[in-house]
């Protein structure tokens, strides 16, 4: 009797865990298509009579220099920053010098370095009293103008593009350049007809990236072009100069066309090409112990290398100047060592941060569950319904901060879902924008552990409920990981999406330093950036220990070891002769 | 067109993979180098192949030194393990890949890459894509690949680990066909040892690093210098055994609880007394109502053209050892008492690792 | 057999129910966006029911310096506790106009007073005439009450003496020294399509020298400014860091005190002006804590922490102001018409746009 009731329960507990699936369709189309829709309803002058001025606006007057300008900087600016990623990750991967770890250190800081922070070092570094163009080089220039900008956004999306390309060079299966050396290529026809060709994946997500990265930055424009606008800079103004939040709203949507022209390129370039999976898997082990000993030529080498100081020397002069201007006198001027800034943003200031740090934990906590959740809903489900829902889930990699910020002000202000002016719709809004990642990743876990797996568990007796928590949950810790690092770090730096968002209440650290240097604060925007990247270091190596805490890891290690042990027991047993 | 390797020591992280390995391959001749997995037999190869630089040991193919030389200047083609065939290329271009970096005419690269398609039997597949292709397809136009662009020497790094048993053993006959077309001299490196018998000329086992024994694979077979060898080349009955005394010259052995005489001396003496270990294969032992062994039959296994017998010996029971027998003589049940013996003549004989008969 | 098919039909069952209730959201939900938005407001009664919350703190949209202090010297004085955010004018209409209806913020403090004239032509303020703004002169307060001057906002030349000293030009006293060819590209002025301030500046000098000789005047001025800045803080900054050597800002006495060596002129030749009002925001669940804010500021004692805190000459005549702010007799303002320049706004930024924007 107990044992049935208990049956019942059980499967009642699995109605309702695979009921709850339907929650995930819905929430995407809440919370990612319905906004989206919302701009272009506003772009179009809705609510009201429909109109296309707004395009007009910006089309038949000279506002249509701005399209022109915003690609003119985002094309050269993500091109460089993809060359430079793959060149970085070439020499960090591939020429065996030591040192990577330290590397990638400095990788991360130009990711963790809030936005603003680069613009303003390079101006103390390299403008007219710049301590190296001034002090140094005794020059007399102003470098303000679309150059700067390229110059600025390149390095810093290149640490992007070099962790995605990285990733890629040192997962790639090195058999196919050692069949391509062995057949008499020579090392550059080897880079050229077999690593290049392998790391398209890797380039194009590089490009779509640090393009999308590009568009939606409007920091840098305003601080370092010199008057030169574009599509994202002119957004933020006519939200905040002119109060046109129509025309900030078409202007948003073109803003969108690039970066889903890129997206779709991205899925044209690749297509049905899946190299990555097809890496098998048995061979690794053995072939990882085995990196070929022949380096790059020397000369290549030096280039590299030299290509690698001037990166660092990028993040390290960003950061010594955050140190700086946090700690003298007078930001660019007076270089007396002074605790003052960080008296004067000890009081409200702290509360900023302290929502920085709340934002991020939950979504870091919470986000990457969606993404799994979802990617686990989506798993095997074919047809265009699904096809579609996959779509909407990896749009937000592409939607530009600013977008998503303004249209969710536009649909969750009013009935039937009120939001704003609560922490949740920002939890929310950043859940969503960090979605793709954990998404993509919890996928790439799914593809590789064939479906065979769950059939095996569904098989052994174990409803739905089971198989997720106690099968694909572990699978994808990983990809939860994964997930949870990246949103941490993009909600304690973010600006553009939540700007519009937060309220007085709920002030985040990157807007602080946004209006310090607003005030002209300048030694107070840095002491809030010092402090911003402190703790999202701490926050990391927090989140890092927390995640070796054996409990569940290790379980799950060790389970998927032993599975591992009695494989290969059985395989040893098949072929060992009779003993 | 001889490959000499000398020497060849390799090690990763302090470990030796390679630990000082002689080898020659004569010219035309397919040698097949097995191993359990770790043994270097990879990593050997890959010396060969130029792709591992060894720490030292030279590489001599048709008597001239070629160690030092990068992979694309070495007269070797590598048909590598999963095939390592390009994704991002059709047929045809994987094929011609080799024949473009030697920088040929284009007209000529179309001709090579026809006639070495019709000698593998898949022209039809030239403008497929690769993950269009079944594994035996892969596998061929692997092996068009290496072949097209005319190597010295061969080298097959376990091509056929990822096939079914049956396309196994067809493509293992299909490359014995190509091999003895072309005349290229090959090493063959795979850790199944059934593949290693039914392909190679000569058979080189390796062990940690080191080559337990060379020999032809009859040699192997029915010689196996080490009880490693013993062991890991096809079945067998591996026993300890004791050394009770001598009659004469004839040493006299004690096993599975009763004596046997050898017919010949051991080469040497480890002393009365001590324990040494007999090795035989399971077609050495046969059924006979004079035999001086009561097996009990546990398990039997029919494999079409024998019929394998786990048996248990009276004196020691839970221990299962193997008989095969040919299907006519093959008519007992699991549970039968079947007399079994064992001729002197087939023992072989070890003892701390060393052959002594 | 049986069960088997019961359990089909009941999973069949729940998604069916959670089909409709997602249809009944997604319903209520696509009404619900049509209806309100429409008319712009809803019944703000319900809506401003529901989320009273009191012991919540001051919500207030600021466009002002020296907050901290400011709202730590209110709270202190009044117990009432705040919380603020600092935003432009613009991006403070923009969010009411967003917000209206269910207003976020409660009160507006400081900001460009034309944006308060829109926002109370809009119906986004609330009326209230403080019993203290009788001691505020008529010209800076708003006859209906919508909102009402806290300060005076002046626009000076920021002037980075070092640089200055290191060409050998004469700090410029009125705004023709500017037109000195030595100063070429030594002039920064923000976009007066996006900043107050400019737009304050050009208006009054068209008002001051007249439409035609104002625009020549313009012309002239265009010639040292190398590019209008984005933002109102991008002039003072360049000038401070040396960047430029003069920027045309508010904020002078601001960098001053942080202690770049820069000179702030008032320009003897006609200082352009506005005052900064406080107003509070229509809707607010919070009116009795927002009047007292308005009260406050406008005490003798409140203006005396705003001056100090934000350097600027007061309203209320009479209140102390530190020594490094002005007081409103030694300068020269300009007869500003603030109607009319309102009236002019998007002609004159027009007009600049084709004629002189870079």
């Amino acid at each position: 009797m107990a044992a049935k009731l208990s049956q019942i329960t059980a499967e009642a507990r699995d109605s309702i865990f695979r009921g709850m699936g339907m929650l995930i369709p819905l929430s995407l189309l809440v919370f990612i298509l319905y906004p989206f829709f919302r701009v272009f309803l506003s772009s179009l002058g809705v609510p009201g009579p429909f109109t296309l001025q707004y395009y007009s606006q910006v089309f038949f007057s000279p506002k249509v220099i701005l399209v022109w300008n915003t690609l003119l900087v985002s094309v050269p600016s993500s091109l460089l920053a993809t060359a430079l990623g793959l060149l970085l990750a070439l020499l960090v991967v591939r020429s065996g010098l030591p040192g990577r770890g330290f590397f990638n250190l400095f990788a991360i800081f130009n990711i963790i370095s809030p936005p603003f922070v680069s613009a303003l070092s390079f101006i103390m570094l390299f403008g007219r009293r710049g301590l190296i163009t001034r002090d140094l080089l005794g020059l007399d220039v102003q470098l303000f103008g679309w150059e700067s900008i390229v110059v600025l956004q390149a390095f810093g999306h290149a640490s992007v593009a070099y962790l995605v390309i990285a990733t890629l060079l040192s997962r790639m299966d090195r058999e196919l350049e050692n069949a391509a050396r062995d057949l008499g290529a020579s090392e550059s026809r080897v880079f050229f007809s077999v690593t290049l060709p392998l790391l398209t994946p890797g380039l194009t997500a590089a490009f779509v990236l640090s393009f999308t990265l590009s568009l939606a930055d409007f920091g840098t424009p305003l601080l370092v072009g010199g008057g030169f606008r574009v599509l994202a800079s002119e957004a933020y103004l006519q939200v905040i100069g002119q109060y046109n939040m129509a025309l900030a709203a078409a202007l948003c949507v073109l803003l969108l066309l690039p970066c889903l022209a890129v997206f779709r390129l991205e899925k044209l370039i690749l297509g049905e090409r899946s190299f990555l999976s097809e890496a098998p898997v048995q061979a690794i082990g053995s072939r990882k112990k085995e990196v070929s000993s022949r380096g790059f030529h020397p000369l290549v080498t030096a280039l590299l290398l030299f290509i690698a100081l001037l990166f660092i020397m990028f993040s390290l002069s960003i950061f010594l100047t955050i140190v700086t201007g946090a700690f003298t006198n007078i930001w660019g001027y007076d270089y007396t060592l002074s605790l003052k800034h960080f008296e004067a943003i000890w009081g409200q200031g702290l509360k900023s941060v302290r929502n920085s740090i709340t934002f991020a934990l939950w979504v870091a906590l919470c986000g990457p569950m969606v993404g799994i959740v979802t990617a686990y809903y989506l798993a095997g489900r074919r047809g265009s319904a699904a096809r579609f829902l996959e779509f909407t889930a990896i749009l937000p990699f592409v939607i530009p901060g600013p977008f998503l910020g303004i249209s969710y002000v536009l649909s969750f202000h009013r009935p039937p879902l009120v939001l704003t002016g609560t922490a949740l719709i920002i939890i929310l809004l950043c859940i969503f924008r960090e979605l793709p990642i954990s998404f993509k990743a919890a996928q790439a876990v799914l593809r590789q552990v064939s479906e065979n797996l769950a059939m095996a568990s569904l098989d052994l007796g174990a409803n739905h409920r089971q198989t997720f928590t106690r099968i694909f949950l572990p699978l994808t810790a990983p990809a939860y990981r994964v997930g949870m690092i990246h949103a941490f770090i993009h909600v304690m730096t973010t600006i553009g999406a939540i700007i519009f968002l937060i309220t007085p209440r709920y002030k985040v650290a990157t807007f602080e330093i946004f209006d310090a240097t607003n005030r002209g604060s300048l030694g107070q925007g840095a002491a809030f950036a010092l402090l911003l990247i402190v703790l999202t270091v701490a926050g990391l190596v927090i989140l890092n220990l927390a995640w070796k805490i054996p409990s569940f890891r290790h379980r799950h290690k060790e389970r998927l070891q032993k599975w591992n042990f009695t494989w290969k027991t059985s395989k040893k047993a098949t072929t060992a002769p009779g003993r | 067109m001889e490959l000499y390797l000398e020497n060849i020591k390799k090690s990763y992280n302090g470990t030796r993979a390679v630990d000082g390995v002689t080898l020659a391959v004569p010219s035309g001749k397919i040698l097949a180098l097995v191993g359990p997995s770790g043994c270097g037999k990879t990593t050997l190869l890959r010396v060969a192949a130029g792709l591992v630089e060894p720490d030292s040991g030279k590489t001599v193919i048709d008597g001239r030194d070629i160690s030092g030389q990068p992979p694309y200047r070495r007269p070797t083609a590598t048909v590598f393990q999963n095939y390592a065939l390009f994704p991002h290329l059709n047929v045809y271009d994987n094929v011609a890949y080799g024949l473009k970096a030697r920088r040929l005419q284009k007209k000529e690269i179309g001709e090579k890459v026809r006639e070495i398609l019709s000698l593998m039997r898949i022209t039809e597949l030239s403008g497929r894509k690769i993950n269009e292709l079944s594994g035996g397809q892969q596998q061929r136009v692997a092996l068009a690949r290496s072949l097209v662009v005319n190597p010295q020497v061969l080298l097959f790094d376990e091509p056929l680990s990822s096939l079914d048993a049956r396309l196994r053993v067809e493509m293992r006959e299909e490359i014995k066909r190509l091999q003895q077309k072309t005349g290229i001299t090959s090493i063959y490196v795979t850790h199944d040892q059934e593949e290693a018998l039914a392909i190679a000329h000569q058979v080189a086992v390796m062990r940690e690093g080191k080559i337990e024994q060379v020999g032809s694979p009859r040699d192997i077979y029915c010689s196996p210098q080490t009880p490693f060898v013993a062991g890991f080349i096809g079945w067998g009955n591996l026993l300890e055994a004791q050394l009770t005394g001598h009659a004469g010259k004839r040493p006299l052995l004690r096993f599975w609880g009763e004596e046997v005489s050898l017919p010949a001396s051991l080469k040497e003496n480890p002393g009365d007394g001590s324990t040494i270990q007999v090795f035989f294969r399971p077609e050495q032992v046969l059924p006979s109502s004079n035999g001086a062994w009561k097996g009990l039959i546990r398990q039997v296994t029919f494999l079409g053209y024998l019929v394998r017998y786990f048996f248990e010996v009276e004196a020691e029971p839970d221990r299962y050892h193997v008989m095969d027998l040919p299907m006519e003589q093959a008519h007992y049940e699991a549970g039968d008492s079947v007399p079994v013996h064992v001729p002197p003549e087939a023992l072989i004989v070890y003892h701390n690792g060393r052959r002594l008969l | 057999m049986f069960i088997k098919k019961w359990k089909k039909r009941k999973n069949g069952l729940i998604v069916l129910l959670l089909l409709t209730v997602m249809a009944a959201v997604m319903v209520s939900g696509c009404g619900g966006v049509a209806g309100p938005t429409e008319n712009g407001v809803e019944e703000p009664g319900e809506e401003t029911a529901e989320r009273t919350a009191p012991g919540k703190p001051l919500q207030i949209y600021a466009a002002y310096g020296g907050l901290q202090e400011i709202m730590d010297a209110f709270t202190q004085d009044t117990g009432i506790p705040v919380e603020f955010i600092s935003m432009s004018s613009g991006e403070v209409l923009s969010r009411m106009r967003a917000e209206k209806g269910r207003p976020l913020g409660d009160v507006w403090f400081g900001g460009g007073v034309d944006s308060f004239m829109v926002a109370a032509e809009e119906g986004l303020l609330e009326a209230y005439v403080s019993p203290e703004s009788e001691y505020i002169e008529e010209r800076f307060k708003d006859p209906d009450g919508y909102w009402t001057g806290v300060s005076i906002v002046l626009v000076t030349f920021v002037v980075n003496k070092e640089l200055a000293e290191e060409r050998g030009i004469p700090i410029p006293e009125t705004w023709d020294d500017l037109l000195d060819e030595r100063l070429q590209g030594e002039i920064l002025m923000p976009n007066p399509g996006i900043s107050g301030t400019a737009f304050t500046a050009m208006a009054s000098i068209l008002q001051r020298l007249g439409e035609e000789e104002g625009w020549d005047y313009l012309a002239m001025l265009d010639e040292n400014i190398p590019y209008y800045a984005e933002r109102g803080s991008e002039p003072p900054n360049k000038a401070s860091l040396g960047e430029v050597m003069i920027g045309i800002s508010p904020d002078g006495v601001n960098a001053k005190r942080e202690g770049y060596p820069v000179e702030v002129v008032y320009p003897s030749d006609g200082t352009a002006w506005w005052h900064s009002p406080v107003a509070i925001i229509a809707g607010t669940p919070n009116l009795e804590a927002a009047k007292e804010f308005v009260d406050w500021t406008l005490t003798e004692r409140g203006q005396e922490i705003l001056a100090f805190n934000s350097p600027r000459p007061s309203t209320r005549p009479g209140a102390p102001i530190p020594d490094d702010v002005p007081s409103l007799e030694t300068l020269n303002l300009v007869d500003y018409n603030f109607e009319r320049a309102a009236r002019e706004r998007d002609a004159i930024v027009d007009k600049w746009q084709l004629n002189l924007a870079k």
